[in-house]
């Protein structure tokens, strides 16, 4: 036993119970499969998030590498009444990393299954394991030159399709919309059943990657942003790399331009012209990665305006800056380029940027390797706008409507500034919708600063909710307060699924809002 | 933490102040398949060695393009490096066994200690 794990157990969970589990998990697993001491558990308890450390830090952490394994894992907590918190690369950074919702819960680290099972590249379509980062795929994409391209989120190259999918994040291409490009699961139930959704339930079937529904109930939705599975195997559809791409940028000067972009663009996406998850980012998202706030501002609390009109001006940024891409053969991408132009042009507003002007510099640069998909960390400059460690995505779904946005940002600069917070904001676009998501960045290093940044992100929550706009995921110190967002009825629904899928409510109890 | 690491931990957090700023690189494009050559952080080949590749495609992809701070050529102690790899520090990412195992982690931390100081960038 070590001290660890008597300082960290799950709630309703007794030392001898625990280490009674953790003696069984040994003996599935082997002893160096069952992490304990601080040393190892060290990396699975940074998060970013105001929450304290000691509420989301891990009693152990266990790595399984089959599928009968987890089952054994799972028999095993269900004997103990243990919780279990399944990761699969565990880099939810800004969302609570990989540290488990409650205190004390196992991690049940999936990274050691990380096999490509299967890659068509004529149905283009992949079957993956958790363990699978967007890196290690795209290598393989590479080693076999197979001209098929990925969608990642931000952090691609350490994060995982299996884990991004099932939180549902989204990317940059026209296959942003990962849930949507996600078919067939396997998924390891409380039970230890092995549950195969879509067609692959059905025997010496070959379509369980390429259609979703199968029959009856679609149950892949439900494996989501929940705790009623372990998700040990996912199918995805990836993209043809298409024989000419165009990646742009459309910069605008004012903030107040954020209505006209919307309602210039919208249409242009929802007819396909532009055919993927564009984004439109402020100019601290914008210079963020590329500079440190010091650069220009070695003061506390909001960025003030005028530094930011000097940022604009001496870095070459807009207050708004459009990124979007057009894929197919020349003839395709030039049509619809004359469209895009014309309907900028006749907006009155916005200076195109294209790859043969931003040549190598960035941001166009990291901009156009998330539109095709390819492996890059630039992102990871946002961290160092205030520096500290401090990271909590606010993401309010927004209708891809000018009138919203201004609205939505108005409220978010509003309520962050209160707490001397910066305004650090992009909106993705979607199919009809947009993620208004924002980075509340903060000093975690500051116990006050960490104070403010949670006080002022349940007050987004809060006041967001109070005229109807919620979040489409929220780190693991607010799913409460998000759960809460949509209904008792949901609410009681999800807990009716938890109930029956999960009776003893062993699998990361808490995840969105969910218990027994 | 052990006093060892604490103090080789402070040590490092000291030289390791963020100064990196650069907005230009000049490396060479990514491939997209169909033939074309895979180049990635400098390097023409995706790498075998499974230290190699920790190295060129998770440090390097902050550290060597003005994201995180110059590592390379700084003399950093490998004991060090590796209590910033799986501790984390502030904005950098804690990376667990999992996902860089023990041997090829000192693997790694011998590397970046023993690394020569990258090329001068040319003025922006």
């Amino acid at each position: 036993m070590t001290d660890q794990t008597q300082q960290a157990l799950p709630q309703g969970v007794s030392a001898q119970q625990f280490e009674a589990a953790l003696a069984k998990l040994r003996g599935l697993l082997g002893a160096d499969r069952v992490l304990t001491s601080d040393e190892q558990l060290a990396p699975y308890c940074k998060v970013m998030m105001s929450a304290p450390d000691e509420e989301h830090r891990p009693g152990a952490a266990i790595l399984a590498t089959t599928v009968e394994e987890v089952q054994g894992v799972l028999k095993i907590c269900n004997e103990f009444k243990t919780p279990v918190w399944p990761i699969s690369t565990g880099r939810n950074f800004g969302y609570g990393s990989a540290a488990p919702g409650t205190r004390g819960q196992i991690v049940l680290d999936l990274k050691h299954m990380n096999k490509i099972i299967e890659v068509d590249p004529v149905l283009c379509t992949a079957l993956v394991e958790p363990g699978v980062t967007y890196q290690q795929l795209w290598n393989y994409l590479k080693e076999n030159d197979i001209p098929l391209w990925l969608s990642c989120p931000a952090p691609s190259a350490i994060a995982g399709p299996v884990g991004n999918t099932v939180d549902r994040g989204v990317g940059y291409t026209p296959y942003g919309e990962h849930f949507m490009m996600q078919c067939g699961m396997e998924v390891v139930l409380a039970t230890g059943e092995v549950l195969r959704t879509g067609m692959g339930g059905v025997e010496k079937s070959n379509t369980w990657q390429v259609f979703k529904w199968g029959y009856g109930p679609y149950l892949d939705g439900i494996f989501t942003q929940s705790n009623y599975g372990v998700v040990t195997k996912m199918g995805l559809w990836l993209m043809p790399a298409p024989p000419a791409y165009k990646p742009f940028s459309i910069r605008y000067e004012s903030t107040d331009d954020i209505e006209l972009i919307v309602e210039t663009l919208r249409p242009l996406r929802i007819a396909g012209i532009i055919p993927n998850a564009f984004v439109i980012a402020n100019v601290m998202w914008e210079a963020a990665a590329i500079i440190p706030r010091s650069k220009y501002y070695d003061g506390d609390g909001v960025t003030p305006p005028s530094v930011l009109a000097e940022i604009q001006k001496k870095e070459g940024v807009g207050a708004w800056n459009v990124y979007a891409a057009l894929y197919g053969t020349p003839e395709q991408i030039e049509v619809n380029w004359n469209i895009i132009k014309s309907a900028v042009e006749k907006s009155g507003k916005g200076r195109f940027i294209t790859e043969e002007e931003a040549g190598n510099t960035e941001p166009f640069k990291y901009r156009a390797q998330l539109m095709r998909g390819d492996m890059t960390l630039q992102e990871f400059g946002l961290y160092r706008w205030r520096g500290g460690g401090g990271s909590m995505w606010f993401a309010p779904v927004s209708q891809a409507k000018g009138s919203e946005t201004k609205a939505q940002m108005e409220l978010a600069e509003s309520i962050l500034n209160e707490y001397g917070l910066d305004y650090v904001g992009e909106f993705i676009v979607g199919m009809r919708d947009m993620h208004h998501v924002v980075d509340v960045l903060f000093d975690r290093s500051n116990p006050e600063e960490t104070k403010k940044a949670h006080e002022c992100f349940g007050k987004l929550l809060a006041e967001f909710g109070k005229r109807g706009y919620a979040v489409y995921r929220v780190n693991t110190g607010f799913m409460e307060e998000a759960a809460n967002l949509y209904g008792p009825v949901k609410r009681e629904v999800d807990r009716k699924l938890k109930r029956a899928l999960d009776p003893n409510g062993i699998l990361a109890p808490g995840k969105s809002g969910i218990f027994i | 933490m052990n006093g060892i690491q604490a103090r080789a931990l402070i040590a490092l957090g000291s030289a390791l102040v963020l100064t990196a700023c650069g907005t230009k690189t000049d490396q060479p494009k990514t491939g997209a398949g169909g033939g074309q050559k895979v180049t990635y952080l400098g390097k023409e080949s995706i790498p075998k060695d499974k230290a190699e590749m920790v190295f060129q495609q998770t440090c390097m992809a902050c550290h060597a393009t003005g994201v995180g701070p110059v590592i390379t050529g700084r003399d950093l102690p490998p004991e060090a490096i590796k209590m910033f790899v799986r501790n984390g520090n502030r904005a950098m990412p804690a990376f667990t066994e999992a996902m860089i195992d023990n041997e090829t982690l000192d693997r790694v931390a011998q590397m970046v200690s023993t690394s020569k100081a990258p090329a001068p960038q040319p003025a922006q």
